[in-house]
């Protein structure tokens, strides 16, 4: 009679022979398969190598190779190991500019690849990659990136360095030879003299414009070179102080500049002090103040340059029959005929006082004053 | 409808009264419209309780029921543990039907760790359950367990069928050959109604939650169940009832959230969650069906299998189930039938609970 504690060791060594057999044959007969991580969740993941797909129940990183070992059941693999690796696959290759909008992406000339995962590169460079396509995602498995780009071409990225010179409906942003619209994200707004690094998509409308995607793809670098207003270019700031000698629907035109400056109010006279955006056809006043005001400049009835207050007596007046009209003031000894137009809507009387600011005319060879608003012109001494 | 219905009912009892043919075998072969797999499905989670009790044959939901079922069929009892298995699965569908409510909420937010986590908390329970005869039960789910993660490794296609047939079926034909053929017509339970009631609802409960959870098999929660009763009957109601519930639960784990819980409704076109109402009807009706001849058929079966010599009768199954592991798996197959029952018998002999030989599961999913 055999004893039970001596079956017991034989069962249990036959086992172990059993196992340590079936160990040689799991290990000799085990599959592997390479591939790229194109899904994963808690549960399962999904590898492939570009032509054929494995299902595996375990949690890996999308986007990395790995090598799998263990017992493929169809489409699915039972793994024993899990190894990183590399690829031993054919990988197709990319370029393009990588793009961040709802997803990631490779935008190539007349091609948007989404990436099945996105990467830790810049947005807007060029990107050189390897890797596979699986559906319609392309999953890069190396990759080289380069730079973004700074020359438009149609829809793909473009980065712009420029000044600020317009916002509002459009923000017009000059780069120091032309001028390209951006299309900021709805609600962002940049202020006019800023300098600014804007990364978009290139489109070419009527003129060259640039498609913002966030906020994030703006920076501001902090405002436009500063200069004397003399020797100040478009898209520069320019500082001075000048004198406002007219005053129309387009701005304030000042005895230093050629273009008028916008944004501010003064008047005839004012002396102004100012930091102002030089565009093309104005000054966009950044910082301006009125530092002498025009009551303080001396009676230059007896003549002067630019513009000019003149005090004194009114020893006449005559009105045209079309409206026009002409006031002869004198102080001292010296007079000056006021040029007065129908539309200052002004009316004077002899011996009235009178204080008037305006340039130094003639009128049929005799010193006259021109006189631009119905503002420039009153009363008494003020 | 009706034809596909009743085609299901008739596959899912072939599955169910054979020994070694499990219904997802069947299901790989058979390719029916959802209805059929549905009834194929439950049909035979109710009727696998006749190769378990009369041959002591197991399949994956039933492995833990051997020896209590077998024991009891024994001792004259055989009609009694039909009847325990076929009420009790009846239970468990109608117990899912206001369950299934919570079910929907709860199938969205299942994580795999939680799953881990069960099975390690079950590895420690049976362990400190073990009291003095803990060696050996560590012994043995280390055992099982490094058979399991070599047998998930090899090319086989039966995997399930060869580790549960020779931890817990072949032990038990072959303990057979010597032992008493089952026997009793008696069907009536011996045992309180609110008892079964009690057991029948939580086994649907545990069923419920091996269906939520990937890594928890009904036969794991099977394991749980063992340590709330020592006593024959309450533990096979709750078997029963899990094994029956954890289907329904898996279908409708797979209706509410696509997930694929069990190899029947892997073979299943998509459904939406609005199918739910004719899928619980329909597995009322199933119910009532089976409770209507699912008796009568395994007492003829019973009948039948005592007009033959128990002894050869083991015999017979034992080359039936050999010839099937050839059969789905070659000789590599044979091999780790052979090597399961040597461990199978190996945790009899030492006296190890057989509960134990369920590390060949949970080791490889501890393991990862």
């Amino acid at each position: 009679m055999v004893g039970k504690g001596f079956v017991s060791v034989l069962l249990l060594f036959l086992f172990l022979a059993s196992l340590a057999y079936l160990h040689t044959v799991s290990v000799s007969s085990q599959d592997v398969f390479t591939g790229v991580c194109v899904y994963s969740s808690s549960s399962f993941s999904v590898l492939s190598n570009g032509s054929s797909e494995i299902t595996v129940g375990k949690e890996l990183e999308v986007g990395r190779v790995y090598t799998l070992f263990g017992r493929l059941r169809g489409s699915r693999m039972d793994v024993s190991r899990v190894e990183r690796s590399s690829p031993d696959f054919p990988l197709e290759k990319v370029e393009g500019f990588y793009w961040v909008s709802g997803g990631c992406y490779l935008l190539t000339e007349g091609a948007r690849i989404k990436l099945g995962f996105c990467l830790n590169v810049s947005k807007g460079s060029m990107l050189s990659a390897r890797g596979i396509f699986h559906g319609r995602k392309f999953y890069p498995v190396e990759y080289r990136q380069g730079r973004v780009s700074s020359s438009f071409r149609e829809g793909l990225p473009v980065v712009v360095e420029g000044v600020v010179m317009y916002s509002g409906k459009r923000t017009i942003l000059w780069n120091g030879t032309s001028e390209i619209v951006l299309y900021l994200p709805h609600g962002f707004k940049l202020t006019p003299g800023k300098r600014v690094r804007v990364l978009g998509l290139a489109r070419f409308y009527s003129i060259p414009s640039l498609l913002v995607g966030s906020k994030g793809d703006v920076h501001v670098l902090g405002y436009a070179t500063e200069r004397p207003i003399g020797s100040a270019k478009v898209g520069e700031i320019g500082r001075g102080l000048c004198r406002v000698i007219s005053r129309n629907g387009k701005g304030l035109k000042l005895d230093c500049f050629d273009k008028p400056l916008i944004g501010f109010m003064a008047r005839v006279g004012d002396e102004v002090a100012f930091r102002a955006l030089v565009r093309r056809g104005s000054l966009l006043c950044l910082s301006c103040e009125v530092v002498g005001h025009r009551e303080d400049l001396p009676n230059s009835i007896c003549g002067g340059e630019g513009v000019v207050r003149v005090y004194g007596g009114v020893e006449w007046v005559k009105v045209y029959r079309n409206g026009f009209g002409l006031a002869n003031v004198s102080f001292d000894d010296c007079w000056i005929l006021l040029k007065l137009r129908k539309s200052l809507k002004v009316s004077l009387r002899a011996n009235e006082t009178v204080t008037a600011y305006g340039r130094f005319t003639l009128y049929r060879g005799m010193p006259a004053l021109e006189i631009d608003s119905g503002e420039d012109i009153c009363s008494g001494k003020c | 409808m009706f034809r596909e219905m009743l085609m299901g009912v008739v596959l899912g009892t072939f599955t169910g009264i054979m020994p070694g043919i499990h219904v997802n075998t069947l299901g790989e072969i058979w390719k029916g419209n959802p209805v059929t797999l549905f009834s194929m499905g439950l049909t035979h989670t109710f009727l696998d309780v006749v190769p378990t009790t009369f041959l002591g044959v197991p399949d994956e939901g039933t492995a833990l029921s051997v020896l209590p079922a077998h024991r009891l069929a024994q001792r004259g009892r055989a009609m009694e543990v039909v009847r325990i298995a076929l009420w009790a699965s009846a239970m468990a569908v109608l117990l899912s039907f206001p369950l299934s409510i919570f079910y929907v909420k709860l199938a969205t937010h299942y994580s795999p760790w939680i799953g881990r986590v069960a099975v390690g908390i079950l590895v420690v329970l049976l362990v400190v359950f073990s009291g003095k005869n803990w060696p050996r039960t560590l012994l043995i789910i280390v055992l099982s367990g490094l058979l399991g993660l070599v047998v998930f490794s090899l090319p086989l296609t039966h995997q399930y069928y060869l580790l549960f047939t020779g931890l817990f079926g072949i032990p038990s034909v072959v303990g057979g050959i010597r032992g008493e053929a089952p026997y009793g017509e008696d069907a009536s339970i011996r045992m309180r109604t609110t008892s079964f009631l009690v057991y029948s609802s939580l086994g649907t409960l545990v069923g419920m939650a091996a269906s939520l959870l990937p890594a928890f098999t009904p036969s794991q929660g099977a394991v749980l169940v063992s340590f709330l009763s020592r006593e024959e009957r309450p533990f096979l109601v709750a078997l029963f009832s899990i094994n029956t519930s954890n289907f329904m639960f898996s279908f409708f784990n797979y209706l509410a959230t696509g997930r694929v819980r069990n190899g029947i409704v892997a073979r299943m076109p998509p459904l939406s969650w609005s199918a739910v109402h004719f899928y619980l009807v329909l597995s009322l009706s199933l119910s009532i069906l089976i409770l209507l001849y699912g008796e009568h058929l395994s007492l003829f079966l019973l009948r039948l299998l005592g007009r033959i010599p128990y002894a050869h009768l083991n015999g017979v199954v034992l080359l039936f189930l050999l010839i099937l592991a050839l059969f789905f798996d070659g000789v590599l197959g044979v091999f780790v039938l052979l090597s399961s029952a040597l461990l199978g018998i190996f945790s009899l002999l030492i006296g190890a609970p057989r509960r134990a030989c369920m590390g060949v599961l949970m080791v490889p999913l501890l393991v990862g």
